[in-house]
C-alpha cells in the first residue's frame, strides 16, 4: 500500500487539504493473494461425536487436510492450542498439494493411567495458510481451528479370552485324533490273523 | 370281436373330435399359441455389504460431492433368474435431513451362485450432508413383483466426517482515491465472499489483521473497519448495532482475532449466490486515513486470516 503526500511552499492561508485532494491521489490497495483461497480438514471425531480411549492407552486421532477448491498448492501450519495435557501433534508445516484430500496431520492421545472413566477433554488444533508477503501487498489467508472431544471408557473384553476358547477347540481335536488312531490300532490288533501252527495246538 | 373294439376305440380317440363332443357335450377346441410365465412364491432377500463402506467412515470433497459405492447381493430361492435386474434401488437416509437416491443399482458379472446376484450403487454424497451415521437402504423385486422392502433387519450404515472448510474470493480490495485526513471511505470492490464448503455449522468466523508498517511509520490497522451490511455507509460506523444489540461492524485490532458481525455461516448449498445461504459477505472501510504519515510503502510480515473458530 502506498499513499504520497506533497507538501506545499507557503502558508499564506490557502486550503491546503483540497489542494492536496487534488493532486495527491493514494490509491489504497489490499491484495489478497490468489483469486481463491481454500481448505478444509476433515475427521472421524468432533465436539459431540468423541474419540474413546481405556484409561493407560494410547491412541491416534488422524486429521485429514484438503485442497480441492484451487488450483494452486497451498502450505498449512499447525499448531496445538487445547488439550495439551494428553495430546501431542507434530507442529509444523504441512503441504496440501491442489486437488488432494489426503494430507493427513497424527494428533497422538496418551491417557493417563489414573484416569477415571467419563473423564473427558477437549483438544483443539488451529491451522493458517502461510501467505506470501511483499512489499505494497497485504495478504489475507484462512485458518480452522478443529476440535474433538477426547473420551476415556473402559477398556474391551480381553482378546486373550478368544485365544484360550481356540486353543481349547485345538487341543480336544489332537485328543480326538489321538483316541481315534488308538481305537483304529486296537481294532486291527483284535483282527490279527492267527498263524496254522497255532491253529493246530 | 377284439379287431372291433380297438377300431372303436381308434376311431373314438384319434377320430372327429365333434363326433366326440357331440356325445359329450364339450367345447370344440383348435390350436392356439400360449405362454405361460411361471414366477417364484419366495421373496428376495437382501445383504448390504462394503468392506470399505458398511461401518467405515467416508470423508466429504470441500465444495463437491462424493461418489460413494458399495454392493448388495440380492437372493432368491426360486432362483436368480427371478430377480428383476431392472429394479435395485438404494438410498442414504437420516432422520431430519433429505435422502440421496440411486434408482438403477447395476448388476456386476455373472450370477454369484443358482439364487444370487451382485449389485453396484453409487450415490453422490454433497459436501454439506450432515456429519454422522446415515443408514444404508436397498430395495428390490422378483419378476412376480413381490417386493422386500428395503432391508430393514440389518444396520448397514456408514459415518460421513465432519468437514470443516471455508472459501474465500477476491482478487484486490481497492479503495477510491483517499487523501491524508480523509475519513469513512469505504472499499468500492467488496465485498469478500466467504462459502461454507464443508459441512460445519460455522457460528464463528474471526478476522486477524495486523498494522501496516513503512520505513518510517505506521497504518494503525483499527483504522479498518469490517461489517456484513453496506449501504449509508454501515460499515464505517463500529457503533452500528442491530434492534437486538448485535455489533454489525467492528474495527480490527492488531494481532487480534476480532469475531466478524454476525459471523455464523450454516451448512448449506452456497451456490445460490445471494450472501446468506452458506455464504457471507465482508465489507471493508477506512475509517481514519492518517493524515501525518510520509509517502512511502506500507505492509505487513504477517498476512490477515480469516479465521474458521
Amino acid at each position: 500500500m502506498k499513499i504520497s503526500q506533497q507538501n506545499l511552499a507557503g502558508g499564506q492561508g490557502r486550503n491546503f487539504v483540497n489542494m492536496e485532494r487534488l493532486i495527491v491521489i493514494a490509491i489504497l490497495v489490499v491484495f489478497f493473494s490468489t483469486v481463491v483461497n481454500a481448505f478444509g480438514i476433515s475427521s472421524s471425531y468432533w465436539r459431540g461425536n468423541p474419540y474413546q480411549i481405556p484409561p493407560g492407552e494410547t491412541g491416534t486421532v488422524g486429521l485429514r487436510l484438503q485442497n480441492m477448491g484451487t488450483d494452486e498448492d497451498v502450505t498449512v501450519r499447525a499448531r496445538l492450542v487445547g488439550g495439551g495435557e494428553i495430546a501431542n501433534v507434530d507442529e509444523k508445516d504441512y503441504l496440501v498439494k491442489a486437488g488432494t484430500k489426503d494430507t493427513e496431520v497424527l494428533v497422538e492421545i496418551k491417557i493417563p493411567e489414573t484416569d477415571a472413566l467419563g473423564t473427558k477433554y477437549v483438544v483443539t488444533v488451529t491451522f493458517e495458510t502461510l501467505s506470501q508477503t511483499e512489499q505494497g501487498v497485504v495478504s489475507v489467508g484462512t485458518g480452522i481451528d478443529t476440535s474433538f472431544d477426547v473420551l476415556v471408557v473402559e477398556a474391551p473384553p480381553a482378546s486373550s479370552e478368544i485365544e484360550i476358547g481356540t486353543t481349547t477347540w485345538i487341543i480336544v481335536a489332537v485328543i480326538i485324533i489321538i483316541l481315534a488312531i488308538f481305537i483304529i490300532w486296537l481294532v486291527r490288533k483284535g483282527k490279527k490273523p492267527v498263524r496254522k501252527s497255532e491253529r493246530a495246538r | 370281436m377284439i379287431t372291433v373294439l380297438v377300431m372303436f376305440f381308434l376311431i373314438f380317440y384319434f377320430g372327429n373330435f365333434n363326433l366326440r363332443n357331440a356325445i359329450t357335450g364339450r367345447l370344440s377346441s383348435r390350436e392356439t399359441n400360449a405362454s405361460i410365465s411361471v414366477v417364484g412364491v419366495s421373496p428376495v432377500t437382501i445383504t448390504v455389504f462394503n468392506g470399505t463402506l458398511t461401518g467405515a467412515t467416508v470423508d466429504p470433497t470441500e465444495d463437491s460431492n462424493v461418489s460413494i459405492v458399495f454392493y448388495a447381493v440380492i437372493s432368491d430361492n426360486d432362483g436368480a433368474a427371478d430377480i428383476n435386474t431392472t429394479f435395485v434401488r438404494a438410498n442414504f437416509s437420516r432422520t431430519g435431513e433429505a435422502a440421496y437416491h440411486n434408482n438403477s443399482c447395476s448388476q456386476i458379472g455373472a450370477n454369484l451362485n443358482t439364487t444370487s446376484k451382485n449389485f453396484s450403487c453409487t450415490i453422490n454424497m454433497p459436501y454439506f450432508a450432515s456429519p454422522l451415521p446415515w443408514n444404508v437402504r436397498v430395495m428390490a423385486t422378483d419378476l412376480g413383483n413381490k417386493t422386500f422392502f428395503y432391508n430393514w433387519n440389518d444396520n448397514s450404515t456408514f459415518t460421513y466426517a465432519q468437514l470443516q472448510a471455508i472459501q474465500i474470493s477476491h482478487t484486490a480490495l481497492t479503495w477510491p482515491s483517499v487523501a491524508p485526513g480523509d475519513i469513512n471511505q469505504s472499499s468500492n470492490n467488496d465485498p469478500t465472499i466467504i462459502n461454507n464448503t464443508g459441512n460445519y455449522n460455522i457460528t464463528n468466523l474471526t478476522f486477524q489483521g495486523f498494522n501496516l508498517y513503512g520505513a518510517t511509520s505506521f497504518i494503525n490497522v483499527a483504522n479498518i473497519t469490517i461489517s456484513n451490511s453496506t449501504g449509508l455507509s454501515v460499515e464505517c460506523n463500529p457503533s452500528n448495532r442491530t434492534a437486538g444489540g448485535t455489533n454489525v461492524t467492528v474495527s480490527l485490532v492488531n494481532g487480534t482475532n476480532v469475531q466478524i458481525p454476525a459471523g455464523f455461516i450454516l451448512r448449506n448449498d452456497h451456490t445460490s449466490n445471494n450472501n446468506e445461504t452458506g455464504q457471507e459477505a465482508l465489507y471493508y472501510c477506512i475509517t481514519t486515513v492518517p493524515s501525518n504519515i510520509p509517502s512511502e510503502t506500507y505492509s505487513t510480515t504477517k498476512g490477515w486470516v480469516i479465521k474458521l473458530i
